[in-house]
């Protein structure tokens, strides 16, 4: 007869029913969370006008959604000839809003729009242009054109506009010179590359979307170039996206599935049973969907960056159940063993959440997001450690080996206290005196981006003659009008610092279309349609050209002088102009339109900069990306680093509360020594701080913490001792290997987070032990 | 006698004989039409091409001599009233001014009245019915003494710019060739084939 073990079943029975809630959780989590990707982690809530611009630019400026393309390897015939059917194909897919290589391809009414309009738009008309001897001039230039036996469709556009000023208003649409043209496709000056660019559209919010379009272009390349030896370069912030991604995807997967490895190696060696593996990952499985359960409640989505780092930060939770595991006997009830140590685990969890807590209430949601996620996160794994665990838990029967020949290795304690105090002492000197910079706020340093391609992108964008988009000129009103008659302001200021050599050139949206003021005074500067008659007919004498050939010309100048003046809304129907004024020029909320002037070339960022100040017009902004993400980041820093100091001195009070004053003292006084010590390596390592590293560090101390509390709490005997340091060195093992494998990563952020806490678990535990691993004396209160 | 009647077959030997009878003849078409050109080699033309702009009164009238090549090249050698070569060779064209060096070289579907012309004179002197369906529709008429050619646009580009083009010719031989284009143009060509 089967004896059946009521206990083992109603064991496996409420494991069953934890892994399916956890499982319940996942999915639910999956279902309802909102994951957020942008820059807006370390956007602060209220924050001056200027950074808040700076920040929407960064993620979503004139030029986030451009595509740099190369098109390389083949004669300059060939690559116009496949640069023309790429853009054909890229302009006919809904992947991209707009793409351009030199040719303006507009169809025949869109170009009729122009041509009955362009009077109003462009820059200011001369009023000598309709004077009988400046139309006769290209007159007679265009007729001997029109004898050669090819096309000359630039001689019969004379016809429509005998000023000249078609030409004018298509160059506003581009900064600079714009690149050498061959085949009328723009190339590199050695015609060795066919360049184009692609505008993917706004539609695409997503990573995803952005990527299929970036493979949507690339499968057509393809199909269609000349020749296998063509290659196409892309460039441009969604390729640097895409490459990233692939490349922190393919990278964490490995480095996830290397982690899980060993920490399940590590595990299973310690507690010799499989089941003790799957028991150990419910806390923190459980603290990670709670975290990020709570996030998504309380803000309405999670933050990629806060969801990666809260469940980095919850991790310090696998900690626990190794701590209730190694204290595990067959002698005694679980509950008893779970009660000898339930004092360090709880102050070592509610210290470490109560250091993370102040960063919740953070001006920066990001970081504020982080703080709940972890506080969330760690308490609920705690709790779960202290009440579901041991009873799912199976109790392991023999005393840990190990620490014990390990523990004899602690004599020498005094002595190595000692020393890594002086090393601390030194090495923070060392730093000191030698002015050592410690932090960075430089996201570049972090970006996985390969110099190789920052390199291509630099050369792209140079050949095209693409704004430097590093920095730009804002202006704000509360019309589209107001924001085109303050760049009509601007634009003569702009023009000294290009003719002093202090600025190559820039682009606003004024000089193409002209806020409806300044239309309306050019409508009255033209002349009269009957005037510039008279003119037409006197420059003709002789030439055999009809009258009525101007007739169109003469509508567009009475269509000008009627009063109907051009709007954005007007380039609808051209929907390539449409999406460049869209570009530089929109709405940013109801009431409140913002306009872009791109600047390139720029030789003296201080004189714009001093320019722009001079005019003290509201509204006005001049933005450096690359500066404005700095102060981002050194606030973010700050204002962490200050959360971080409150929680600490919190922690600090809890502790010194719950310990005896000396033993207190005494803890505070390792971990300073080994996070001295932590931060000197690491920077004699060349690691300068950026704001992951800081998250790293929050961890390293939290370890650090729960290695003091359960080192120097109280124990009967030899073999408590043993298991309490058999325990922390699973633990920091577990730690060490995992973060040691993520520093071998290639992608900057991962492995400075790798290399801060295994390098900081390492010392941690190093310090811990010479501190307290022989300590009997000090007793929790 | 012997000398007289030597004279007499060398002079009916001379005479062209009469071509083949009528029952053996391939049914005037435009296949029959097309297959003949098809093997008849490179071409060599004068023309006289006048283009009637809507904006100016007189037609600006062009001479010169034609190429054609197979199966793709042909060149427009440009004498008056502006000496100039115009080639279009496969799907490229380049023109040259005389005294210039600048050769202008452009992809020929840039200019679809330039394209059309390519495609009416390589489909019709080299018998290339593909080609010249490509972007047009071809109906052929007339009797062999003279008929008629109407390529009609396609491609949505070149219905865009060009409304028809004409071709007439008798016999196996292209005389004219005329392009009205969307816009009131008119190029109006008279081919003469040199032997």
């Amino acid at each position: 007869m089967i004896k059946l073990n009521w206990m083992r079943v109603f064991q496996r029975t409420l494991f069953a029913v934890v892994l399916a809630g956890l499982g319940g959780g996942i999915f639910a989590l999956v279902q309802n969370s909102t994951f957020v990707s942008d820059l807006s982690f370390f956007q602060p809530e209220t924050s001056d006008r200027k950074m808040q611009l700076a920040v929407s630019q960064m993620n979503s400026g004139p030029s986030s959604n451009f595509v740099f393309v190369a098109l390389t390897g083949g004669t300059p015939e060939d690559l116009a000839e496949t640069s023309a059917l790429v853009v054909e194909s890229l302009r006919q897919s809904d992947h991209f809003e707009f793409a351009i290589n030199g040719s303006i391809p507009l169809e025949s009414d869109e170009l009729d729009f122009l041509l009955d309009r362009y009077l109003l738009l462009g820059p200011d008309i001369k009023a000598s242009a309709f004077e009988t001897k400046n139309i006769r001039a290209g007159l007679e230039n265009a007729l001997e054109e029109l004898k050669s036996i090819s096309d000359q469709p630039l001689a019969r556009l004379f016809f429509r506009d005998p000023i000249g000023h078609i030409a004018a208003t298509v160059d506003t649409l581009l900064v600079g010179e714009g690149p050498t043209t061959y085949d009328g496709v723009w190339f590199s000056d050695d015609l060795s590359a066919a360049l184009l660019v692609g505008n993917i559209s706004s539609d695409a919010i997503s990573g995803s979307q952005q990527v299929a379009a970036l493979d949507y272009m690339e499968a057509e390349f393809e199909q269609l170039r000349a020749s296998d030896d063509m290659a196409i370069q892309m460039s441009g912030a969604s390729v640097f996206a895409r490459t990233a991604s692939s490349s922190i995807q393919s990278e964490a997967m490995l480095i996830s599935v290397i982690s899980s490895l060993i920490l399940v190696a590590v595990i299973r060696l310690a507690f010799r049973s499989w089941e003790v593996v799957l028991c150990f990952g419910v806390p923190l499985v459980g603290g990670v969907v709670a975290g990020a359960g709570v996030v998504q409640w309380l803000f309405g989505s999670i933050h990629g960056i806060a969801f990666t780092f809260g469940a980095t930060l919850t991790a310090i939770s696998v900690d626990y159940p190794i701590h209730v595991a190694s204290h595990l006997d067959g002698n005694k009830s679980r509950w008893r063993a779970l009660n000898e140590i339930r004092s360090p685990l709880t102050l070592g969890a509610a210290s470490t959440a109560i250091a993370l807590a102040p960063m919740s209430v953070s001006s920066f949601p990001g970081l504020a997001q982080l703080g709940v996620f972890a506080v969330v996160g760690i308490a609920t794994a705690a709790i779960i450690t202290q009440t579901i665990l041991p009873t799912i838990l199976v109790p392991k029967q023999s005393t840990p080996e190990l620490p014990r020949a390990l523990g004899r290795g602690t004599v020498l304690a005094l002595p190595t206290q000692i020393g890594l105090f002086a090393l601390a002492i030194f090495s923070v000197a060392y730093l000191t005196l030698n002015e050592k910079s410690v932090f960075t706020d430089d996201l570049s340093r972090l970006s996985p981006v390969s110099p190789e391609l920052v390199a291509v992108d630099r050369r792209l964008r140079g050949e095209l003659g693409a704004s430097d988009v590093r920095r730009m000129i804002i202006v704000e009103a509360d019309t589209q009008e107001r924001v085109l008659r303050k760049q009509e302001r601007l634009a003569p200021r702009l023009d000294q610092l290009v003719k002093s050599g202090d600025l190559g050139g820039f682009r606003m949206t004024a000089q193409m279309l002209p806020s409806i003021q300044k239309q309306r005074s050019r409508a009255t500067a033209l002349p009269s349609p009957e005037i510039v008659r008279a003119n037409i007919l006197a420059a003709l004498s002789d030439t055999g050209v009809r009258p009525q050939a101007f007739d169109r010309f003469l509508a567009a100048i009475a269509d000008a002088k009627s009063g109907r003046y051009v709007r954005v809304a007007d380039f609808n129907s051209i929907p390539i102009l449409h999406a460049q004024l869209r570009a530089t020029l929109f709405e940013e909320e109801p009431g409140s339109w913002v306009g872009l002037v791109l600047l390139n070339d720029v030789e003296n960022a201080a004189a714009i900069e001093e320019e722009v100040e001079r005019i003290q017009t509201r509204g006005l902004h001049y933005i450096d990306l690359k500066r404005e993400s700095e102060n981002l980041m050194a606030n973010y820093r700050a204002e962490s680093l200050g959360w971080l100091g409150v929680g600490v001195i919190l922690a600090a009070i809890g502790i010194f509360a719950a310990l005896n004053p000396a033993r207190a003292f005494r803890m505070a006084f390792a971990i300073t020594i080994a996070m001295a010590l932590t931060v000197s390596v690491l920077v004699l390592a060349g690691e300068l701080l950026s704001p992951f590293h800081i998250i790293s560090l929050i961890l390293v101390l939290g370890l650090s913490l729960d290695y003091a509390l359960f080192l120097s709490r109280e124990t009967r005997d030899d073999e408590g001792r043993s298991r309490t340091l058999f325990a922390v060195l699973v633990c920091a093992s577990t730690s060490v290997a995992v973060f040691f494998v993520m520093s071998f990563s290639s992608t900057p952020v991962l492995s400075g987070i790798g290399f801060t806490v295994a390098v900081g678990t390492a010392i941690s535990l190093i310090a811990m032990t010479a501190f307290f691993a022989k300590d009997e004396k000090d007793r929790i209160t | 006698m012997l000398v007289r009647l030597i004279v007499l077959l060398c002079v009916v030997a001379l005479v062209p004989s009469p071509t083949p009878l009528a029952a053996s003849e391939t049914p005037w078409s435009l296949s029959a039409f097309l297959d003949h050109r098809s093997k008849l080699g490179e071409v060599q033309a004068t023309f006289v091409q006048e283009k009637q702009l809507p904006e100016v009164e007189d037609p600006i009238v062009s001479t010169g001599t034609l190429k054609f090549a197979p199966p793709d090249f042909l060149q427009m050698s440009v004498e008056t009233p502006t000496a100039e070569i115009f080639t279009i060779d496969g799907t490229r064209a380049s023109s040259q001014k005389a005294g210039s060096d600048r050769v202008r070289s452009f992809p020929v579907r840039f200019a679809p009245p330039l394209e059309a012309i390519g495609i009416g004179l390589k489909g019709t002197l080299g018998g290339n019915l593909a080609l010249m369906e490509e972007k047009f529709t071809v109906e052929f008429s007339g009797e062999k003494q003279e008929w008629r050619m109407l390529l009609t646009p396609i491609n949505r580009r070149m219905k865009r710019r060009i409304e028809k083009i004409e071709l007439r010719g008798q016999d196996f031989t292209l005389l004219t060739f005329t392009m009205n284009e969307a816009d009131g143009t008119i190029t109006k060509m008279s081919i003469t084939e040199l032997l």
